[in-house]
């Protein structure tokens, strides 16, 4: 009776076309979520009721409210809005921002970098904290160390950014005078806030990494490696470690989303010029052309990076590639 | 090195230092590491703004960096009305007439129009001031005013302010310095009117289109725009050629910093040296770290207005006169006032303008705290076991001063009075997009008149004469208001118009039309090195008399 073996094992079976089929799915699946979020946020638009009564002044009559409407299309059937509303988007044209007198997307565009080098670099931070942080409570499984770790990781996931970011604010800018208050222009700019939201984010990290430490600690390799006498450091960091690194890739990818929204606030506190700052403002202002091309960059992030994540998780880990 | 806060000279060298001498990315990352790491103190440079202006001054040249609490969406006022941007937009442009701010009864001053007279009915004749340039090198002239009208109308959608001037007909250029604005009818208040239309270097206006002039502007004011860094600073350099005499600075940043308590560390960290909008909570810990508290009452009343939406249809209790009566006596201004807004505030005597306006009425008292009398008053209008008077719709949160905390006061007043009132903060979209949807309703809405910067008080009574279309409107609906308003609006004759506005303000203390608050106050901090500032009530800073010692 003939043997089946894994289809990566299979001689036949290419490692590239397993993740063609891979990657295709993940990109139809990506594709399902910005429609997704393109439908949603035209409805939302629609939802939130005439423009007329934030663009003109309260008392404006009621021809010069249709005038407005029809300038803007919205006398139009639903369905028409619709297909011009997605022509227009696949354009790259999401209007005009009604704050700024500017094509929206060019307005959100400007800001969004600044939110991605914040983003990235928090995640970093709190990435490499976090794992730093995870490997030593694993080491020290059950002992002092693990508990203080396991604390401070739990005070770090609760404490306010808002709050935090204050505080860092009294103690780095106006007590040591080491760091500028707000604002960006330098690497210096960036400490304060990056900090606060890799403090958010540490604490999660560290316990994802810290479970799947402990759990690699007990296999079956790791008990063949210490029998061979490799070093303590080696068998963490080569062994387990390098094991328990593919959760946390699942977690940054999932956290990044939390991650953009989470600066909202970060960024007011800091007055970092970033699509956070630039929502609060939009909603104070009504912009809606603005959030419109806000959610949608944000959802297309969002999908991306699940995407590349899944991706990723597909290449280290063959289980993944085998479940499409 | 000191940690207290006498290190802010020696951080100001450091800084100076530091900027001169570009240092490698790899020193960078290893300088934030130590200092996150604090295992170094104080290697980190400043603020590369900050660091810059200290420089600047340091060799002589005055700088001030001012933290606004938003940044701009664009830098020219007739394309879009941004109060927290009116100090950006006045260092730059100037207008045909200025209104005295602090002096409302001596009517509008000159600045690009050295005098004006109607010469008709239905026209204007502005005589311009010669020999002035734009930033650009653009001449000043009647053609000049003319180009910035006809812009100002053709922008879509339409400026904010084509709206406040909708008596305008068109321009005519008499001569080179003689400018004919034609009105549609009688229109006494034209100079004040136009007095918010900044004049732009029509040229350039024309060619680049408003839009992006708007991101560089170029005006006729004491500092010409230098440049706009998005998200960080907004720089203007001093207009050396300026027709009004030598701004004492050299350089003006401004920085949008939203958060409050950002704003106030900023101060207190030497990266600015003016915040607008100090939280009243900071301001004794202002006072004790040695920095100047200054306020403004701002040309602005806060009332609560009932709003209309077609009076045929609508049956609510305060559509009640005896009922808007009891709501006004119902209110411990005083109260309310010293505990809660810290004084930080001042009554408009019953009026729907404060004292600082021109037509503020000086024989009407501020309604008494009277809730025995209130009840009475209830009772009267068949009310004995007090009244519902269902929703009192308020703007989110940070509009005003102290708003969530004196909203609360206020409904716990009118509750002890037997007016029970449900509080509801939301957005004026979102409350005037209600109001247009149901057609039988009365709202009571905090508002906001705003009569700065003209400081006339017309700006504030307009809102409740009787509209001529039948959509949400807060119009009295009174005849003989109407024509007594309508009056003060066609008369040239100065004494009388005051006369007219005052008899406005006392018809509406006696109806009562709206229930009157208090006036706005805002709040600035500034490092004591600041010379020349002066409060005034248009929510500007006017930088051309500020210096630093």
């Amino acid at each position: 009776m003939p043997v089946s073996l894994p289809r990566d094992r299979d001689p036949q079976f290419s490692i590239f076309s397993a993740m063609k089929t891979f990657i295709a799915d993940r990109f139809l699946r990506l594709l399902v979520v910005v429609i997704g979020a393109a439908i949603m946020a035209f409805a939302l638009l629609r939802l939130s009721g005439d423009p007329s009564t934030v663009l003109l002044p309260i008392f404006a009559t009621p021809g010069e409210r249709a005038q407005l409407r029809h300038q803007y299309g919205l006398d139009q059937p639903l369905p028409i809005q619709f297909v011009d509303y997605t022509f227009s988007i696949l354009h790259g044209n999401f209007g005009q921002s009604w704050q700024y007198r500017q094509p929206a997307l060019q307005v959100v565009l400007d800001r969004f970098p600044n939110t991605l080098e914040l983003a990235g670099i928090s995640m970093g931070v709190a990435v490499v904290i976090g794992v730093a942080l995870g490997v030593i409570g694993a080491a020290r499984s059950g002992g002092v160390i693990d508990s203080l770790l396991t604390t401070v990781s739990l005070v770090a996931r609760a404490i306010p950014s808002f709050w935090l970011g204050t505080l860092f604010i009294l103690f780095f800018s106006l007590k040591l005078r080491w760091l500028p208050t707000s604002g960006i222009g330098g690497l210096s700019h960036l400490v304060l806030p990056a900090l606060t939201i890799a403090f958010l984010f540490i604490g999660e990290v560290a316990a994802v990494v810290r479970a799947s430490m402990v759990e690699a600690l007990h296999t079956d390799y790791v008990r063949a490696a210490l029998a061979k006498g490799l070093p303590t450091r080696t068998i963490l960091l080569r062994h387990a470690l390098r094991n328990a690194l593919n959760p946390v890739i699942s977690v940054v990818a999932v956290d990044f989303g939390v991650l953009l929204g989470g600066t909202v606030i970060v960024e007011n506190v800091f007055a970092w010029p970033g699509i956070g700052t630039l929502a609060v403002q939009s909603v104070g202002a009504t912009d809606y052309p603005v959030l419109q091309a806000i959610v949608l960059l944000l959802a297309l992030s969002v999908a991306v990076v699940s995407t590349a994540a899944d991706i990723v998780y597909g290449l280290v880990d063959p289980r993944i590639r085998r479940a499409v | 090195m000191s940690r207290d806060v006498d290190a802010g000279p020696d951080i100001m060298r450091r800084s100076s230092e530091d900027s001169s001498e570009p240092i490698s990315r790899k020193e960078a990352i290893i300088r934030v590491g130590t200092a996150v790491g604090g295992l170094t103190l104080a290697t980190s440079p400043a603020s590369i703004a900050s660091a810059s202006n200290l420089l600047i001054r340091s060799g002589k040249t005055q700088a001030l960096t001012v933290a606004l609490s938003s940044e701009p969406p664009s830098l020219f006022q007739n394309l879009e009305d941004e109060p927290q941007a009116y100090s950006v937009y006045d260092a730059i442009f100037e207008y045909l007439v200025k209104p005295d701010a602090l002096h409302p009864n001596a009517g509008p001053q000159p600045q690009l129009a050295v005098s004006w007279r109607p010469i008709s009915a239905a026209a204007w004749e502005f005589k311009l001031r010669s020999g002035v340039k734009f930033h650009n090198g653009e001449a000043w002239d009647a053609e000049a005013a003319k180009t910035n009208f006809e812009v100002l109308f053709s922008i879509k959608p339409p400026s904010p302010f084509v709206s406040r001037i909708a008596q305008f007909d068109h321009a005519e250029v008499k001569d080179t310095y003689t400018l004919i604005i034609h009105t549609k009818g009688r229109w006494a208040t034209a100079p004040i009117g136009l007095s918010e239309i900044q004049m732009a270097a029509p040229a350039y206006l024309k060619r680049v289109g408003a839009q992006t002039f708007a991101q560089h502007p170029v005006g006729t004011g004491p500092f010409k725009f230098a440049q706009w860094v998005k998200g960080q600073a907004i720089t203007l350099q001093r207009n050396p050629n300026y027709w009004g005499g030598r701004p004492n600075l050299d350089q003006l940043v401004f920085r949008g910093i939203p958060d409050p308590e950002t704003r106030f560390a900023a101060l207190q960290s030497g990266e600015i040296q003016i915040l607008t909008d100090l939280n009243v909570n900071d301001v004794p810990a202002a006072n004790r770290a040695g920095f100047r508290v200054a306020h403004a009452r701002v040309g602005q009343s806060i009332l609560i207005s009932p709003y209309i939406v077609d009076a045929q249809k609508a049956h609510h209790p305060i559509g009640d006169p005896r009922v808007r009566l009891a709501m006004n006596l119902a209110i411990n201004r005083p109260l309310i006032i010293k505990a809660i807004l810290n004084g930080f505030a001042f009554g408009l005597g019953g009026q729907a303008t404060g004292p600082d306006a021109f037509g503020w009425n000086p024989y009407i008292k501020e309604y008494p705290y009277n809730p025995g009398r209130a009840k009475a008053l209830l009772a009267e209008a068949g009310h004995k076991n007090g009244v519902d008077l269902g929703t009192f719709w308020i703007g989110v949160p940070g509009q005003f001063l102290k708003q969530r905390e004196f909203a609360e006061v206020l409904v716990q007043q009118f509750a002890a009075a037997g007016m029970r009132v449900h509080l509801r903060f939301v957005e004026y979209a979102t409350f005037l997009k209600m109001a247009l949807q149901e057609h039988n309703l009365y709202y009571m809405h905090q508002s906001g008149w705003q009569y700065y910067p003209a400081m006339d008080a017309s700006f504030a009574l307009q809102w409740y004469a009787t509209p001529n279309f039948p959509i949400i409107h807060t119009g009295l609906g009174d005849p003989h208001y109407d024509k007594v308003f309508a009056a003060s609006q066609a008369t040239f004759d100065q004494k009388r118009r005051l006369s007219l506005l005052r008899q406005c303000q006392r018809i509406i203390h006696d109806k009562p039309g709206p229930i009157t608050l208090w006036q706005h106050v805002q709040i600035f901090g500034m490092n004591k090195s600041v010379t020349g500032f002066t409060p005034t009530p248009d929510e500007r800073i006017h930088f051309l008399h500020i210096g630093r010692k």
